[in-house]
């Protein structure tokens, strides 16, 4: 190769990535919110194809056999749903009876995640409902193993970037089930620890927590108050310690939800709560709601 | 170049499968060979520093697409690896397919480090531990599992060129 035509390719290579260099960093810089609109639009064009066609070839090769597990499931769940519906009528008797109002069933609308491998860095993951749902931000998104993220962006009427749980901008308020105690639930380095209980409190390994509706924060908003409803399974203990420097103990917790691979999850609608008959104006009147 | 946009476009393709198809079903603990770094150090071998930038720069965009929240920083890194395997096209004897192996490994670990670098710094999460639990396999499985396209490309003359 002459030399002229050597230094010429050495001159477009390092142009090249000049500029793929300044376009990697002004969309390294971009704010959030424009960042998931180009990805949006881009994801559009570039992977959208793609991924709906894999989807499509990877469903077809499953529903024999999730069928199958389906039918079963139905069998159990109809031998159960007639004591599960008895308890649930002597409950709502005696919750009646003290003058607790019901404020509707947890409702639950199946959507699709375009992009079903997620790695360990994903934090955002974007959504597609086959008909628009009534989104509202925050509104959390659960597996059917347990709680997976909430409503980030919504970007189309059927469309939305989901934020995972395993984001360090999500904490969820959780209660442990077996005692009923409170936490806030944070994803730290990589790992799942609930925060808030005190170092004297019955804590155990195994203990499943489940969200408590009463907090449900985000480090720069507290507007999103109580949008989650409660008992929505999260996870279980799997280490409690109580560190001499610490006033609180140090639980960590094994998410229910997997976020490696998933196909679809489950937009929860409604709080399927009770509440007093004098705070149902409150409640009423509140938008989260 | 134009002699080999066929192999290229055939290397894409299979990356992609791999990517999506096969790396999962090969993955160890979570961590599966990076076959799009694969086919970045391939064409960089292959063509040079330019085609390897611009392709490691539309991978990392696809990529991406994925994070949104670190929108730019796989695009930077992967044309990063891309432009400094190409450089060193012409400097390495390609007679052997651990040359191309070891390139994978190490390719993929700096790649993978300067993204966990940014990345943690962006996010806040630790260095660290991923980097010991995901990065390092990481590399040393895509460099062993690169042998195999490495002596297919080999064979095929993918790598000879005229000075």
């Amino acid at each position: 190769m002459p030399l002229s035509q050597n230094s010429k390719s050495a001159t477009s290579s390092t142009l090249a990535l000049g500029i793929c260099l300044f376009i990697s960093l002004v969309l390294l810089v971009l704010p959030l919110e424009r960042k998931v609109v180009v990805a949006d639009m881009l994801s559009d064009i570039l992977t959208k194809p793609y991924l709906t066609a894999y989807n499509f070839i990877t469903d077809i090769g499953k529903v024999n056999r999730v069928n199958d597990e389906l039918m079963a499931e139905i069998v159990e769940f109809r031998m159960n749903s007639v004591s599960v519906e008895r308890v649930a009528r002597e409950r709502n008797m005696l919750r009646e009876s003290i003058g607790l109002t019901s404020q509707g069933s947890l409702e639950l609308i199946p959507c699709e995640i375009r992009q079903r491998e997620l790695s360990a860095d994903t934090r955002l993951v974007q959504l597609r409902c086959p008909v628009a749902p009534q989104w509202k931000e925050y509104q959390p998104v659960v597996s059917v193993d347990g709680l997976f993220g909430r409503v980030f962006k919504i970007t189309a009427p059927n469309e939305a970037w989901i934020e995972l749980l395993t984001s360090p901008n999500v904490s969820v308020g959780c209660e442990l089930s077996r005692t009923g105690l409170l936490g806030v639930l944070q994803p730290i380095a990589g790992q799942f620890e609930l925060s808030l209980i005190g170092r004297d409190e019955d804590v155990n390994v195994g203990d499943v927590i489940v969200t408590s509706g009463v907090i449900e924060s985000n480090n720069s908003s507290t507007q999103n108050s109580s949008s989650m409803p409660r008992g929505i399974p999260v996870g279980t203990v799997v280490e409690v310690s109580s560190p001499p420097d610490r006033i609180f103990k140090s639980i960590l917790v094994e998410p229910a939800a997997s976020f490696n691979k998933l196909d679809v999850v489950f937009l929860v609608s409604g709080s399927g709560d009770w509440f007093l008959e004098s705070n149902k104006q409150e409640i009423d009147n509140d938008p989260e709601h | 170049m134009t002699r080999n946009i066929k192999a290229i476009t055939f290397l894409i393709l299979l990356a992609v499968i791999g990517s999506t198809i096969v790396g999962p079903l090969i993955s160890i603990n979570n961590i599966s060979p990076d076959f799009l770094m694969m086919v970045i150090v391939i064409v960089a071998l292959a063509e040079g520093a330019f085609a390897a930038t611009i392709l490691g720069f539309l991978i990392g965009i696809v990529l991406d697409l994925s994070q949104p929240e670190l929108m730019g920083l796989h695009a930077l890194c992967c044309s990063l690896a891309g432009f400094s395997i190409g450089k060193l096209r012409g400097r390495l004897i390609m007679d052997s397919v651990f040359v191309v192996g070891g390139l994978v490994a190490i390719a993929v670990l700096s790649y993978e480090m300067l993204y966990l670098l940014i990345g943690s710094g962006v996010v806040g999460n630790e260095f660290i531990r991923p980097f010991f639990t995901r990065v390092i396999p990481a590399s040393i499985y895509s460099g062993l599992i690169s042998i195999p396209f490495a002596s297919l490309c080999l064979l095929f003359g993918f790598f000879d060129y005229e000075d």
